[in-house]
């Protein structure tokens, strides 16, 4: 099993590395680190005195650093032992400026990501007097809300749980559209094709939580499912913030 | 795998050793010093970096998760 682990891994970092390679301007290497069962899956660190591991961002026709994109995968086995599944994803798109966190896309599988915080959130680094108005007095009147700061980047903007999140081509999409990073020709097909791969295991893990509710909807397509032996439903991955 | 790829394989006994390397070089001898810092002022540039590390290990080892930072 921890052979066939390390194959969808393997799989996995691949087809990373190639959607990568296929969508940014340069050459790109990911480092996959494993001991036993476990495995982080990040950008190649290019020397020592990198601090932490990421890929360069520039403009078009500008030789200068504009920034850097900083992610981490740790996967392991699922729940039956059967799957890679991502128990932590870190994203972080940072300035070279000040190598601040403009953006950040994090999911913590739910089980460790306690109940306040989403188990998948975008957080943005901003500023805005009306926000910080809001969240100082939301605090004055709550602890549980708001931040005593005000900071706009300590909002968890929840998107999709732990099935429906976004994945690394939809970072890589805003990359190239909003923050205009130098691509290569063909970088949105190389999206589209690892953003279908992307949602295609994320219904079959859908399907394997609820094969319920995915009987009913294929059934109402014109299909005959049959239960054989069916696998008791994780329907909480469905409640989770 | 292309090169685009590299692959590492770690035991614990060397992932212990990076885990102390990486402590020693800001002074400290355990990861919960590090977390007891971040709790009370910002991490530096450098501790920061650790920090990240020192989670990787963390998970590697099969360790409960630290949140630094």
């Amino acid at each position: 099993m921890t052979e066939d682990l390390g194959n969808q891994a393997e799989v996995l970092a691949q087809q990373l590395s190639d959607t990568i390679n296929e969508v940014l301007d340069g050459e790109h290497e990911l480092t996959l680190q494993h001991m036993q069962s476990r495995y982080v899956l990040e950008p190649r660190r290019r020397s020592e005195d990198e601090k932490m591991p990421s890929l360069e961002l520039r403009l078009p026709k500008d030789s200068d650093r504009i920034g850097r994109h900083q992610f981490r995968y740790e996967m392991t086995l699922d729940h039956q032992d059967e799957y890679l599944k991502v128990d932590l994803s870190s994203c972080a798109i940072r300035a070279e400026s000040d190598g601040n966190a403009l953006l950040r896309l994090d999911y913590v599988q739910a089980t460790m990501a306690g109940k306040r915080a989403p188990v998948s959130r975008w957080q943005i680094q901003a500023h805005h007097n009306a926000f910080a108005n809001w969240l100082t007095r939301a605090q004055a009147s709550s602890r549980r809300a708001g931040n005593r700061s005000g900071r706009v980047d300590k909002i968890h903007l929840t998107v999709g749980g732990e099935r429906f999140r976004p994945c690394m081509e939809d970072v890589l999409h805003l990359l190239v559209t909003d923050f205009g990073v130098a691509k290569k020709s063909g970088h949105m097909r190389a999206i589209e094709n690892g953003r279908a791969r992307w949602r295609e295991v994320q219904l079959r893990s859908a399907v394997r939580d609820n094969p319920a509710v995915a009987a009913e909807a294929l059934t109402q397509c014109g299909y005959d499912v049959t239960p054989v032996s069916p696998k008791t439903p994780r329907v909480e991955q469905h409640t989770h913030y | 795998m292309s090169p685009a790829v590299i692959k590492r394989t770690h035991t614990q006994e060397d992932l212990r050793k990076k885990r102390a390397l990486l402590l020693e070089r800001i002074g400290l001898s355990d990861t919960s010093d590090l977390e007891k810092i971040a709790h009370t002022r910002m991490l530096s540039e450098e501790e920061e970096a650790i920090a990240y590390e020192l989670e990787s290990i963390a998970f590697l080892l099969g360790e409960r998760q630290p949140r630094i930072g």
